[in-house]
């Protein structure tokens, strides 16, 4: 087509160059068509034009859209990844941290905090079956004023472990604070607590602590143990087996006195 | 061109800038309430010094925790630093950490992934 129309244009345009038809009725009208037709070529080409560069145009603008997009996509996936290991990071740390918070740095046992704990679920569940042992090393002072703190520590520590050792299955033990330790017994029948804690003085009297220069350093326990009485709460729990374990030491220390 | 020197708080870090050596440092924790808003002098100061010359660039960072929205500030920064690496700047981003905290390491070594100039993520005792 575009060939035939090539050709046309040019037979048209000799045909208006030919002197010879100059005066022909129709040289005018042909000569005015093809200026029309001229004017209607170069308006299509820059409509073309105009519409190539639109569409440039919106290529373009789609380009950079969707590389703005791919790039935020990467980010958002990015900064999820980082946050999430953050907060896994954070999670962990505070899992640690609450886990230290119950635990006495010096002697690794249950701490007071945790006690509490555990001692307001035993007595949530079954106030009646709750027995509480408040364990004191006698004389413990003398112990750091002669020894220091170091080896007054290192008797804590082993007396902590022979207290657990003792008690084994049969209760919980934690470090209450100074030299005091408590236990709770939970549904252990009051003789087996009885035999477990008179076995505890016993194992405490006859044990040796090293303190050094093969000086070897003994001690006592006296022990106080409460039992839930109708009307108990925890603290009146506590108060009582504290009461009892002053009673042990008015009496002469190394003793369990039950309240 | 006018230098930062914001002090940390607990909740933000200390950044400063050094235009005549093209040094940025950053040190702390980061969750201010708003990052965009907090690191929108840093953010600008990056724009205009990698406008306003052709320099090399070195960011310094000791940061440890970073909330959501200054991660995204972070990348923002580092993609910035990137196309201009690209574009043949000499980039380095140093990020130190202490031994004992192996995670910002990792961390660390996420921002790094996409970075193709010097990231250098070093360990200090």
């Amino acid at each position: 087509m575009k060939h035939n129309i090539k050709e046309l244009e040019q037979r048209v345009l000799a045909a208006l160059a030919d002197e010879a038809h100059q005066e022909h009725p129709l040289h005018d009208v042909l000569e005015a068509l093809w200026e029309y037709n001229q004017d209607q070529w170069s308006r299509m080409e820059h409509l073309i034009r105009v519409s190539d560069s639109y569409q440039d145009m919106m290529i373009q603008k789609k380009k950079t859209l969707s590389e703005r997009f791919d790039k935020h996509l990467r980010q958002l996936d990015k900064i999820t990844r980082i946050s999430d290991r953050y907060q896994t990071a954070l999670r962990e740390a505070n899992i640690e941290l609450e886990q230290a918070s119950y635990i006495d740095a010096l002697t690794g046992l249950p701490n007071r905090r945790k006690m509490l704990r555990r001692l307001k679920a035993e007595f949530d569940m079954r106030p009646e079956s709750v027995r509480l042992a408040m364990i004191d090393i006698d004389y413990f002072k003398r112990i750091n004023d002669e020894f220091g703190h170091l080896i007054g520590d290192d008797v804590l520590v082993s007396v902590g472990n022979l207290i657990e050792l003792t008690v084994g299955d049969s209760g919980h033990i934690s470090r209450w604070g100074g030299e005091e330790f408590l236990v709770i017994f939970s549904q252990v029948e009051h003789a087996e607590v009885e035999s477990c804690l008179k076995q505890l003085t016993k194992v405490i009297r006859e044990a040796y602590f090293e303190a050094g220069d093969h000086t070897k350093i003994r001690t006592t326990v006296s022990i106080g143990v409460s039992h839930y009485q109708i009307g108990d709460s925890a603290d009146s729990l506590i108060t009582r087996a504290d009461d009892a374990l002053y009673r042990a030491k008015d009496s002469g220390r190394d003793k369990v006195v039950f309240s | 061109m006018k230098d930062l020197n914001i002090v940390s708080t607990q909740a933000t870090p200390l950044i400063e800038t050094d235009s005549n050596r093209g040094v940025v440092y950053m040190e702390g924790d980061s969750y201010p309430e708003n990052s965009f808003e907090f690191y929108s002098e840093l953010v600008a100061w990056v724009t205009t010094y990698l406008k306003s010359n052709d320099r090399p660039m070195t960011v310094e960072l000791a940061l440890l925790y970073l909330n959501t929205s200054s991660i995204k500030v972070l990348m923002d920064i580092f993609d910035e630093l990137e196309e201009h690496h690209q574009k043949g700047r000499d980039v380095t981003v140093n990020w130190r950490y202490d031994v004992d905290n192996e995670r910002v390491a990792e961390l660390a070594e996420e921002f790094k992934e996409d970075c193709s100039f010097a990231f250098n993520i070093i360990g200090q005792e």
